[in-house]
């Protein structure tokens, strides 16, 4: 796993009073994307994203397991195991950034602040800088975040056939939902 | 004399109709339904608990991929924002939980399961982030 995720949480659950804790995670966050074409609907759906945000300083992780990424079709996720996301290879995808303006993110007040995100995107064995928005809505208690980007395949050695380019879009939509709980509650 | 060349684009046409349908099937065909697979290990939830967090690479290779059936206390029920629910096993002993995120068939009757019952569940081994995952799972008992 994220030797990163699970030091911070064993971490900030021994030393962080559970007042003063600042720290949210999830375990089952929403991760889709989509590669299709109008030839062919490509959609994967992965509801065990791992991720913890430290509201104090912005900074953000997030990873999610290839294989827990599910498809409507067999063949279909078959392929993308074994063929483009070499899954036995490269088991996780992981997100390692901050918040850019979190100095503007108000996290006593409950409302919705658009943010920029940013950092670096492992996928493939191959690590990328990313930048994209998002909104973060905060609640009585909880924190929710959904954003979006794309992500081109081939930046990520994430090689398409001939065969199958009109089926398969060379930009992945990326779609994050998630619904962050205190560390400590 | 006729008759052979007619034969023979009968069986021409026979194998490429077969061909046509075996390559729609298998085009379509959903993913596994684990009610109809027989589960490669079954394992209390506390013993492949300690075998992730002792080894997590040996772990891997012995259950990633594979069909566990887990048996375990519930520690809790999660769903996540798009409302799919899963049950997850664990003890004060561990950190971490086994996370069985259950099919759309099972998201009905998991959602009374208590904490602190004993349950029996079905699903495929993706491995380990802050907790063991399994999805596609289905309830035993």
């Amino acid at each position: 796993m994220s030797n990163l995720i699970l030091t911070l949480l064993t971490t900030a659950t021994l030393l962080i009073p559970a007042d003063q804790a600042g720290k949210y995670f999830t375990r089952s966050g929403n991760v889709s994307f989509n590669c299709g074409t109008s030839l062919e609907k490509i959609e994967g759906v992965n509801h065990k994203a791992a991720s913890v945000l430290d509201a104090s300083t912005g900074q953000l992780e997030f990873t999610v397991l290839i294989k827990a990424f599910i498809f409507d079709r067999a063949l279909m996720e078959d392929h993308f195991n074994e063929n483009y996301m070499e899954s036995d290879k490269y088991p996780k995808a992981v997100f390692k950034g901050s918040i850019q303006n979190n100095s503007t993110v108000d996290y006593s007040k409950k409302g919705t602040y658009h943010v920029v995100v940013s950092g670096d995107l492992t996928i493939h064995g191959v690590t990328k800088p990313i930048r994209t928005e998002a909104d973060l809505t905060v609640m009585d208690k909880n924190i929710a975040a959904k954003g979006g980007f794309n992500v081109n395949l081939s930046d990520f050695n994430i090689e398409i056939p001939s065969l199958v380019k009109d089926k398969i879009d060379k930009e992945a939509k990326i779609v994050i939902d998630i619904l962050y709980e205190p560390l400590n509650k | 004399m006729k008759s052979k060349p007619v034969l023979i684009i009968s069986i021409i046409l026979l194998f490429f109709t077969g061909a046509l349908c075996t390559g729609y099937y298998l085009y379509n065909k959903k993913p596994a339904d684990l009610r109809n697979l027989k589960p490669d290990v079954i394992i209390e939830c506390a013993d492949l608990l300690d075998q992730f967090a002792n080894d997590e690479q040996q772990a891997d290779s012995v259950f990633m991929n594979r069909v566990i059936q887990v048996h375990g206390t519930v520690s809790g029920i999660s769903t996540d924002p798009q409302g799919i629910l899963s049950i997850n096993l664990g003890d004060d002993q561990h950190v971490m939980m086994v996370s069985c995120e259950m099919t759309e068939e099972f998201q009905n009757a998991s959602s009374g399961i208590e904490t602190g019952s004993q349950v029996t569940v079905k699903g495929q081994c993706c491995g380990m982030l802050m907790d063991i995952i399994l999805v596609k799972c289905i309830l035993i008992n």
